[in-house]
């Protein structure tokens, strides 16, 4: 994509943006009757702002599509990029009701190897060393306990299971 | 002097000892892993501020800024790769010296002019501080508004080419600042009909999610390397005499580097070049700069040590941040519930002398931890990008959760993200996000006092002769670009 065509597409996307939120200053009862009470007067000044800028970039763009530029590659056939959003996104979908330990045990080796990081050693070492050490930290260190199984309730179980 | 000995004994405290070796540590490598920088080293470490208190969190950022600042240096001079853009003028030189067998003698120039830039602009900084807070004490509404306007266009006209896209980012963080309830009559606005966005939009998920999750997909999108290059240097002091007679450059280049500091997003890099041409200019051995000088290496490095302290004056002594880093440091003492602005060296003198302090304490860390860990940190960047992006990941993901144990502040995050990797690639600036939303608050609330105040009649605000300075200023900034492309355009012609 050529720089020029990224001025254009970047300008619609901010207009778009401008359009949301304008749409939400419409219909809302008014507060202050003078501007400086309004609470919708303020964002209305900058999406005016933001809109025109918005249609002056597209107008640079278009005006400018035709010549050669600097080009710009897009990534979005990249395999990687896409597994590595969605293992992300998976991951923090997760996070909260799968818990910290086993969402961050299954992210890193899974994160590693679709990236092509292949040295199965080093990726257990490092993710069975890494994880528990952030729990720990997180727990003992800063009193925050991270979502889900903790560490003690597994090596408790470990126990009890050794017990029995 | 009752502030200095409360601050000595404050940086006494083994935690704030703890916290000031492990951040600079932290920052060094963060700082030599490439591409990651200053930035995403305090974003990464925004959330823990909150099981800290005001003066140990504000020692942990500072240490991560200065230590990533210097660990920019490593990989420029071992891999000939800054490991941050304010280390691109050190392997100008830098690593010239490695390729010639000086690997150690350059990490020793690199260490000492980072500490000694560090140090005197530190001394800059008490000085210049509280000087600038008690002109700041005449300011109101009015001037506030003045001065936030003024820092924004600052920000917006050093965006290069992208001018525009700079006011299309600045604009948008300003608009994000808005959403939730009204400061001044408390209604809810632009929140989307959702309860969680009523509260506002949070600055941890939404800082960590812009730089360090966008770094993440950034990276993803190109071919990552299994690991760097041969890393290995050493360590080596250079000798006392050798220093001494480049006593100027040391202060020139401090002094650049302050300055430039002070400036609204200039930022370090523009301070290291600037600071590199300026001693190529004047030095004696200039045939030499670019095949391995110690005067070019000196000269990078002590300017971008300076810019630390020099960022620090404005955003102390009136509450304005220059560039994303002292806009997240400004971000996380608010959150603590301590405003930075004149009023803060009259009402909080411990935590000024303690920053104050603090930073002398920290640039003294660093040249420790530089001299004696060298070697181990120019091994440790050679660990895969696949491990340090997994960890990254993880780092924000429950630092972003711990703030508020919510869910949908980690969606908002990932939302951040890949609006911040979309801006990445269509060429918009992210500086001027982050400094819009952070000054998003005090500039509404500034303006609609001030129109309060003038019973809405906007040439009020030009009443005051210090808000119509900063206007004038704007004006010049915003007219400067414009008429300077237009002379060049009838001279061609």
């Amino acid at each position: 994509m050529s720089k020029h065509l990224s001025d254009l597409v970047g300008g619609v996307i901010f207009f778009g943006l401008t359009l949301l939120f304008w749409l939400q200053t419409t219909g809302q009862p008014a507060v202050g009757q003078d501007m400086a009470n309004n609470p919708f007067w303020y964002p209305r000044v900058l999406l005016i702002l933001m809109g025109l800028a918005s249609l002056l970039l597209i107008g640079k763009g278009m005006a400018k599509r035709s010549e050669q530029g600097e080009r710009i590659k897009l990534p979005f056939k990249s395999i990687r990029l896409w597994a590595g959003v969605g293992l992300i996104a998976l991951f923090l979908l997760a996070f909260d009701s799968l818990g910290f330990l086993p969402s961050a045990l299954l992210l890193v080796p899974l994160f590693c190897f679709s990236m092509g990081y292949r040295n199965y050693v080093v990726v257990a070492v490092f993710t069975l060393v890494f994880v528990p050490l952030i729990w720990l930290v997180f727990t003992y260190g800063f009193s925050i306990r991270p979502p889900g199984v903790g560490l003690d309730t597994v090596l408790e179980m470990i126990a009890g299971g050794t017990d029995g | 002097m009752d502030s200095l000995l409360t601050a000595l004994q404050s940086l006494s405290d083994p935690q704030v000892i703890f916290l000031v070796i492990a951040g600079t540590g932290a920052g060094i490598l963060i700082g030599a892993m490439p591409g990651l920088g200053s930035v995403l080293a305090i974003t990464l470490a925004l959330p823990l501020t909150f099981v800290l208190d005001p003066q140990a969190s504000i020692i942990l950022l500072l240490s991560l800024y200065c230590g990533s600042v210097y660990g920019g240096s490593l990989s420029a001079i071992t891999i000939n790769t800054p490991g941050t853009p304010q280390s691109a003028a050190t392997l100008l030189d830098g690593y010239p010296m490695m390729v010639q067998g000086k690997g150690p003698q350059a990490m020793g120039w690199a260490t000492v002019g980072s500490t000694i830039g560090g140090l005197l602009s530190a001394v800059i900084l008490v000085m210049a501080a509280p000087v600038l807070a008690r002109f700041g004490l005449r300011f109101g509404p009015i001037e506030y508004f003045a001065l936030g306007i003024f820092s924004l266009t600052c920000v917006v006209a050093v965006s290069g080419e992208a001018r525009l896209k700079g006011l299309i980012a600045c604009l948008f963080g300003l608009l994000i600042a808005t959403i939730g309830q009204d400061p001044l009559t408390g209604s809810l606005r632009l929140d989307f009909s959702s309860f969680e966005l009523s509260a506002g939009v949070g600055l941890i998920p939404l800082l960590v999610g812009l730089f360090a999750l966008s770094e993440v997909f950034s990276r993803l999108s190109t071919k990552l390397p299994a690991t760097l290059g041969n890393t290995q240097s050493g360590f080596r002091l250079p000798a006392l005499r050798d220093l001494l007679s480049r006593w100027q450059i040391l202060l020139r280049s401090s002094v650049i580097g302050t300055a430039v500091g002070t400036l609204p997003g200039v930022g370090a890099t523009a301070a290291s070049m600037i600071s590199y041409a300026e001693a190529r200019r004047v030095s004696p051995n200039r045939e030499n700069f670019g095949k391995g000088e110690p005067d070019g290496l000196l000269a990078s490095e002590t300017a971008n040590n300076a810019v630390t302290s020099g960022a620090l004056v404005p955003t102390l002594s009136l509450g304005i941040p220059g560039d994303p880093i002292t806009a997240v440091m400004l971000g996380a003492l608010t959150l603590q519930g301590v405003t930075p602005g004149p009023k803060l060296f009259t009402e909080n003198p411990d935590l000024t002398t303690f920053i104050f302090a603090g930073l002398f304490f920290i640039n003294i860390a660093m040249f420790a931890l530089g001299a004696l860990l060298c070697p181990l940190f120019s091994r440790i960047i050679r660990v895969p990008e696949q491990l340090l992006l997994a960890a990254v990941i993880i780092l924000v993901a429950i630092g972003t959760y711990s703030v508020n144990y919510s869910a949908f502040d980690l969606g908002l995050m990932l939302v951040a993200g890949l609006a911040g990797f979309a801006m990445r690639l269509l060429g918009f600036p992210l500086a001027p996000v982050v400094i819009g939303f952070v000054l998003g608050n005090m500039i509404e609330q500034s303006l609609r006092q001030g129109m309060i105040l003038t019973n809405g009649n906007f040439l009020g605000f030009l009443e005051s002769p210090i808000a119509l300075t900063l206007f004038v200023l704007t004006a010049v900034f915003l007219a400067l670009p414009p008429l300077l492309r237009l002379i060049k355009f009838q001279r061609a012609h």
